[in-house]
């Protein structure tokens, strides 16, 4: 494999790391409030959270693009503020990823909680256990299926990203060259040889990932220790 | 020891106003009639406007708009179906209140919890590895491990057939005996109601029906349909006083005079229990009769007479020293003995139930 190859590699594996940890970090408490909340506003901010699902990512892409750009408010302030641009860099990617990603993270939590959050608070807060303490070792303690399917959902899926990626990022080989848009670059110029390894490889990875997930939730009893 | 006033905000409402005595009461009534929602008002679950007051400390004032969370009323709660957490074993289950909870508290310690709930062999199970009735008895340890100083339970046995209950019952009892915390029982199951609570609570509708002691609850007929159909009886506490293996019959004193009832050997000599009579059990005779089958036969005045309803049948009460009995006999014996209030009359009971 040519070290170009290998960048693209090492740049896809980056970029889907820290777009889960992120993810991890912003869609739990996102999830909790969906999952907890009566309020009217839950059901278009649901709407919302889902939208990446079924947006082109060209659509996406593309306001993305129009957002983040230098010329634009929020592209520029961020430029101002810290010197580097959102479009066709690596920072942006990650931020691209996480919006169109986000669903994937979610949407599993938020099934987990609901199954569990209200009669466990109930139950803890009656052992005179308060709320914050109650969510950390007894509800979320029940949702590890929930948050690995989350998080293996959202890494597979971010490594699989095309039309976002292509339309913010562009092709910087070791900054934006993902494993994608490197297999597209060796077809259009027709290095097929090329383009199977990674493909396969690809393949090969994303099924692996997601048998991992079925066995491990597999025996993974609900009602465990 | 425990005043409320409330009024639920929900879509059910609930308006209770009772003071709880310091003892144990029941809280009884057909099913939607409000006892599970009480119970959640008092714990802040349910959202309620009103006052509740305990031991001095005041849990909810809307007017003055106190609210004291759930999780800072010293409530053991046990709610219908109450389940233990399935991701820790028994003994992480009984250990979470003691870790994670701020209440305080001195005599109850989890070695003494885990020796009078009988635990020490489950400790190491997971909680898929332990039979319904031991999972009641994890939960009401657990509970206590919280350091609660007042004690809900919403049916804490329903669900258990009725060996399991018979387990249960005596750990349930030594919440009283042993443990002395007030406690809001939720049953509809008379029996459980007259072994274990002095007092009784009945609620419709969302509203209060009756309250009193647990007996003279139990006996007024105008409730007999809330009472989930129950027939009228009278209950009395009386003492064992010895065993007759001869002809299988237990003695039990009731003030003075001592009763024969089938044998029931977990009763010990010197405990004491509760006897059920049903109204229907007990026959009226003018004369003290002789050379009869049955052998418990009190002599005493009848004090009342309640022929509200039209049936066939009318319920006289007759006292004997400190206790009373009920008696259901036919309006035409009533006419043909001639009985009236102050009469005395000989009441043949035929059987009892034991609490």
């Amino acid at each position: 494999m040519n070290p170009e190859d290998l960048a693209a590699i090492w740049v896809t594996s980056q970029l889907a790391l820290v777009t889960t940890l992120l993810l991890f970090v912003i869609g739990t408490p996102l999830a909790w409030w969906l999952a907890t909340t009566k309020r009217w506003y839950k059901p278009p901010l649901e709407a919302l959270t889902a939208l990446p699902l079924v947006l082109p990512p060209t659509v996406l892409g593309f306001y993305l693009l129009l957002l983040l750009s230098p010329n634009s408010a929020i592209g520029g302030f961020f430029f101002e503020l810290t010197g580097v641009r959102l479009t066709f860099s690596f920072t942006g990617l990650v931020l691209a990823s996480v919006i169109y990603s986000l669903p994937f993270m979610v949407q599993p939590l938020q099934v987990a909680f609901e199954r569990v959050q209200e009669q466990c608070l109930e139950d803890a807060y009656a052992l005179g256990v308060r709320k914050i303490t109650a969510v950390f070792t007894a509800v979320f303690p029940q949702c590890r299926r929930g948050f690995l399917t989350a998080a293996v959902l959202t890494f597979a899926h971010t490594v699989g990203e095309f039309g976002v990626v292509l339309m913010i990022g562009g092709n910087i080989p070791g900054e934006t060259r993902v494993i994608s848009i490197a297999i597209y670059e060796h077809v259009e110029t027709i290095s097929y040889a090329d383009a199977h390894l990674l493909a396969i490889a690809l393949l090969i990875f994303s099924f692996l990932v997601l048998l991992a997930v079925f066995t491990i939730n597999r025996q993974l009893p609900l009602r465990a220790y | 020891m425990l005043h409320i006033r409330i009024e639920t905000i929900g879509e059910f409402r609930v308006f209770v106003d009772h003071e709880f005595p310091k003892s144990i009461t029941a809280v009884f009534g057909p099913s939607g009639s409000g006892k599970s929602t009480m119970l959640r008002a008092i714990t802040g679950m349910e959202p309620s406007r009103g006052f509740i007051r305990f031991d001095g400390n005041e849990w909810l004032n809307s007017d003055s708009n106190v609210f004291i969370r759930p999780h800072q009323r010293p409530i053991g709660y046990v709610r219908q179906n109450a389940q233990l957490f399935p991701h820790l074993t028994v003994q992480d289950n009984l250990a979470y209140p003691i870790k994670y909870s701020k209440r305080q508290g001195e005599n109850i310690t989890f070695d003494g919890v885990v020796e009078d709930f009988e635990l020490s062999s489950l400790l190491s199970r997971r909680t898929n590895q332990v039979s319904g009735g031991e999972t009641q008895r994890i939960i009401l340890a657990r509970m206590l491990l919280s350091q609660p100083k007042l004690l809900l339970l919403d049916e804490p046995l329903t669900g258990l057939d009725l060996q399991r209950k018979a387990e249960i019952l005596p750990f349930l009892e030594s919440l009283q005996t042993k443990y002395h915390i007030p406690t809001l029982y939720v049953s509809h199951a008379v029996d459980e109601v007259t072994a274990l609570c002095p007092h009784t609570i009945v609620l419709a509708a969302g509203k209060v029906q009756a309250t009193g002691q647990t007996p003279e609850v139990l006996e007024r007929r105008d409730l007999a349909e809330l009472l989930g159909g129950s027939e009228p009886s009278s209950i009395i506490s009386a003492k064992v006083v010895g065993h007759d293996s001869r002809y299988h019959l237990t003695k039990l004193e009731v003030e003075d005079r001592i009763w024969s009832v089938p044998m029931h050997l977990p009763l010990t000599l010197g405990e004491t229990t509760t006897l059920r009579i049903r109204a229907r059990d007990v026959s009226l005779a003018k004369v003290e009769p002789e050379a009869i089958s049955v052998r418990n036969i009190l002599r005493g005045e009848i004090v009342a007479i309640d022929d509200s309803e039209s049936g066939p049948s009318v319920n006289c009460f007759i006292q004997t020293g400190q206790t009373r009995i009920q008696a259901q006999i036919t309006r035409a014996s009533l006419d043909e003995l001639s009985l009236r209030i102050d009469d005395t009359v000989f009441a043949l009971v035929k059987s009892v139930t034991l609490g």
